[in-house]
């Protein structure tokens, strides 16, 4: 790809997030955290979230094993995954969350089960979307990354 | 800009400018203390997060027992927090736990406390404000509410509360706890001082909330140096270590950007210093 087109194609790149709903205006948030002194900012945070949420995962994953399934613990670890999703911006899997979260009120075991499946899968979807945004970012050079404005 | 200056090192001379706020940050999430932490950077306040409530009461030297990490030696108030936001549920101790206990302390019951939390709970809302919250912010935290909060500093400031840094303080250099406040900001405070008030300790001063990586650092900092904790677990991460206080936080710097220029407020990297 030719050097000069990078920057466009991060431009379009960042645009399919928000429209394809991957993320939401929390994103921006942290793109205006973003600055000469932190340019990979939302990279980091990123990289953190799925850092730190794997180990939340792992005990979800266990916890949904059981039989009959805890919703109380299953709602409280949601409720704290949640909560990074939402500040990290990550719409759809933010949304799973809720969803996640009614079937525990309800207690539903069979919409959790289907609920976590696809959580996990909008969580996976969204790591490689915004891993090839970074990536691209990147290369682009600091300047096409969105920045907040001086 | 500064022309000449005594400072050895190139950049960044501190901001002369009003002191810098320093903020205590809770929250059990390392995510939304990243957040937070930049949020608050880039407002230009000075941040230490800390991950409970718990360590919190350490910090200030609130807390009952003699702890672990030897923390406080000076008075409490050298450390000179002028906010603290907190999350609302975490383990062990809740943010209105933390709250009731801030406010009930003679040394603290000024600072403004504000606290964080995903839900939107009027019950909630009502209990925290009644308990001396300044506000409740619903997660996720932008940086218009932190804007927002940044005022109840300045308002207090205003009202010159006692324990509290502000620029008539500074002028004289008479408040003792700016010496221990590594934040050379505050010792230049005044905006009419000159550049070459030499800030000995942080040249680099002030809102970096990440801290101390040694190529930003001056030499003489052996609490930099201190082997980072763990991020994930529990540790104090603070902007600036004062320095006369072994606190045992950890100087982190692992997961921000390592770039070796914390800079003042992201406004001004190169020590751009007005006048």
């Amino acid at each position: 790809m030719e050097r000069n087109q990078l920057p466009r194609e991060v431009a379009l790149m960042r645009q399919s997030l928000f429209d394809q709903g991957y993320v939401d205006e929390q994103f921006v948030q942290l793109e205006e955290l973003q600055d000469e002194t932190n340019p990979n900012f939302v990279e980091e945070v990123a990289t953190l979230f799925y850092k730190d949420s794997a180990r939340l995962l792992a005990n979800i994953d266990q916890a949904m094993d059981r039989t009959p399934l805890d919703f109380t613990k299953l709602e409280n670890y949601m409720q704290q995954f949640k909560g990074s999703c939402s500040s990290i911006g990550a719409k759809k899997v933010k949304h799973e969350c809720t969803q996640f979260r009614e079937y525990c009120r309800a207690g539903s075991t069979d919409g959790c089960m289907r609920t976590f499946q696809q959580m996990k899968r909008e969580y996976s979807a969204l790591r490689k979307k915004l891993e090839t945004y970074f990536q691209l970012a990147r290369q682009a050079g600091p300047s096409n990354t969105a920045t907040r404005p001086r | 800009m500064a022309t000449t200056s005594p400072v050895p090192w190139p950049r960044r001379l501190p901001e002369p400018q009003i002191h810098q706020a320093h903020v205590l940050a809770v929250d059990d999430s390392l995510v939304d203390r990243k957040v937070i932490e930049a949020l608050l950077r880039v407002s230009s306040c000075k941040v230490t997060t800390v991950d409970s409530g718990r360590r919190a009461l350490q910090f200030l030297g609130l807390d009952d027992e003699r702890n672990e990490g030897g923390v406080m030696t000076g008075s409490s108030s050298s450390l000179k927090v002028d906010m603290i936001v907190t999350d609302y549920s975490m383990p062990g101790m809740t943010g209105y736990e933390l709250l009731k206990r801030i406010k009930g302390s003679s040394e603290f019951r000024e600072v403004p406390v504000v606290i964080m939390s995903s839900e939107n709970i009027n019950t909630r809302i009502d209990r925290c404000l009644e308990e001396g919250a300044e506000d409740y912010l619903v997660k996720p935290v932008k940086l218009a509410d932190v804007r927002r909060i940044k005022d109840y500093m300045m308002m207090m400031r205003e009202d010159g509360n006692e324990g509290r840094i502000n620029k008539r303080k500074l002028r004289d250099g008479t408040d003792p706890s700016t010496s221990l406040n590594s934040s050379s900001a505050s010792l230049i405070g005044s905006p009419c001082s000159d550049q070459q008030v030499l800030v000995s300790e942080q040249p680099q001063s002030s809102s970096s909330s990440s801290t101390l990586s040694p190529e930003s650092q001056p030499p003489a900092h052996p609490e930099s140096s201190d082997s980072p904790l763990d991020n994930h677990s529990t540790s104090l991460q603070t902007s600036q270590p004062p320095p006369q206080q072994s606190v045992s936080h950890s100087c982190l710097n692992k997961l921000e950007s390592s770039d070796p220029n914390q800079s003042t407020t992201g406004d001004q990297i190169d020590g751009s210093v007005g006048s």
